[in-house]
């Protein structure tokens, strides 16, 4: 929980820390870079990348 | 699959041309990791030419030379080797203390696992465990009914377990889905033994009692609401998940309050919105995903400024690039029904959809070629590959595939208000 709660409070900080600041050419208004890990599986109930959250998102319950 | 805009290759790696703001255009480049906003013109240039180097235009040229760079650091998008650890799930009944309106496994039928089945699932679990040389079993209670219901049932488990920690030298992590409608003795051994306490309570009494009855009629909130007082107080690890319907989908906003006032800030808060499975098939309280969208959106800004984390399953994977949905089907969850089907989905309450098993008496054999069928449903459909969020959801739960049914509205709307956030 702690940390899924410090990546989320982190993220966008960090992506948006890495866009360049370099000049852009015509018809460029913005650019980042994404800070992806990967690959993984959109679920991350079992323990199979760090986040163990065990959302059980997919079952009502 | 809902259109999405257009697809275009940057050396076989995949550029979505995402409609936007203001007369610009997004480039998602996902597996190289760039997101681009141009203009309008130069979206529709890229659309129709592609990524020439012919072009005489500046702005193109410098994004072929972005995605060149990027191409050294691009992410591979096969699937990670399956990690060697068993899941164990456990349903140790079909029956509920509740009558949830959405229930997916529409608990409240008479069947329990008998102890024969319960004991030969554990010492398989820690079996296969040892064999494969897993440094730790994890265990989760979430399949079928209340899993504490049968107190002393559920009570033997856990202790069965804690015992084959000992026994075997390898740990197990628990986590639990409970109603949370019973008193301290449960909690505090939910709390005791559990690294993960996940609390189904959908917020104010009005939405919990509507949504989550007791089976004979009557309100839930004053037992649950003292159980999340409890787990908010003395979990390892606890979490909220509120089920949301079309009649508390603009609450969700006040929600995250109700429940901030309440239990503090030691916890998170799960949104999910039903879906047409199980008790709700056929149901009208499904909300429209826009409007989950936008609430879920808003309730997350609420969290943040309180110091909460809320989540939503279509807004977790947006930091990672996905090519699976569910490690329950691609690692092979061994989740045990109370009739001694092996299945790899906890959803599967009765072991119709993705059963590979069936105890005989003793041990459980496997069924090798419905685990092939069964690894195959979890790829990528065709349709969802010209999607721009196809490598954030994987083409989503194959549960909600099966019954027709998408969260794209859902998936492809947060992508894009993430990358929004961004350029």
């Amino acid at each position: 929980m702690e940390l899924e709660k410090k990546l989320n409070e982190t993220k966008f900080e960090k992506l948006m820390a890495q866009t360049p600041s370099k000049k852009y050419g015509s018809g460029i208004l913005g650019e980042a870079n994404l800070n992806y890990q990967g690959p993984n599986q959109a679920c991350d109930r079992y323990g199979c990348n760090c986040i163990n959250y065990e959302r059980q998102c997919c079952i009502i319950v | 699959m809902k259109k999405t805009g257009l697809h275009a290759l940057f050396d076989g790696y995949d550029v979505f041309i995402i409609p936007s703001k203001e007369e610009s255009t997004l480039l998602y480049a996902p597996l190289l990791k760039k997101v681009f906003r141009v203009s309008d013109d130069l979206g529709k240039l890229i659309a129709s030419q592609g990524f020439s180097l012919d072009s005489k235009n500046e702005g193109l040229q410098q994004i072929i030379t972005a995605f060149d760079d990027a191409k050294n650091d691009a992410i591979d998008p096969e699937l990670p080797n399956p990690v060697g650890t068993v899941n164990l799930s456990l349903e140790l009944t079909r029956d509920c203390s509740l009558s949830c309106l959405y229930c997916h496994a529409e608990a409240g039928k008479n069947k329990n696992m008998p102890k024969k089945i319960l004991d030969a699932a554990i010492k398989h679990a820690f079996d296969r465990s040892k064999e494969i040389n897993a440094n730790k079993l994890y265990v989760s209670y979430v399949a079928g009914g209340e899993p504490t219901f049968k107190w002393r049932r559920f009570k033997e488990s856990v202790e069965k377990i804690k015992s084959g920690e000992e026994t075997y030298g390898i740990p197990s992590r628990l986590s639990i889905t409970t109603n949370g409608y019973f008193g301290r003795t449960k909690q505090k051994f939910l709390c005791d033994y559990f690294d993960s306490i996940n609390l189904s309570f959908d917020g104010m009494k009005e939405i919990q009692d509507k949504n989550r009855p007791l089976v004979k009629g009557g309100s839930s909130y004053d037992r649950v609401i003292e159980t999340a007082r409890y787990f908010s107080d003395h979990a390892k690890s606890f979490s909220v998940r509120s089920t949301i319907t079309q009649d508390s989908v603009n609450l969700m906003p006040e929600i995250v309050n109700f429940f901030h006032e309440e239990l503090g800030t030691n916890f998170d808060i799960a949104f999910e919105p039903s879906f047409p499975l199980g008790r709700a098939a056929g149901s009208t309280t499904i909300p429209l995903q826009e409007s989950y969208v936008e609430n879920y959106i808003k309730a997350m800004n609420v969290g943040k400024d309180l110091g909460i984390t809320v989540a939503t399953s279509a807004n977790s994977s947006f930091n990672r690039i996905v090519t699976s949905y569910c490690g329950a089907l691609s690692l092979f969850s061994f989740v045990v029904t109370t009739d001694g089907i092996v299945t790899a989905c906890e959803g599967d309450a009765d072991g119709l959809n993705y059963a590979y098993g069936q105890f005989d008496g003793a041990n459980f054999p496997f069924d090798n070629e419905k685990k092939d069928r069964i690894t195959k449903i979890t790829e990528l459909p065709k349709d969802c590959l010209p999607c721009f969020a196809k490598y954030h959801c994987a083409g989503d739960c194959p549960n909600t595939r099966l019954i027709g049914y998408d969260h794209c509205t859902i998936q492809q709307k947060l992508v894009q208000y993430n990358l929004e956030q961004l350029v």
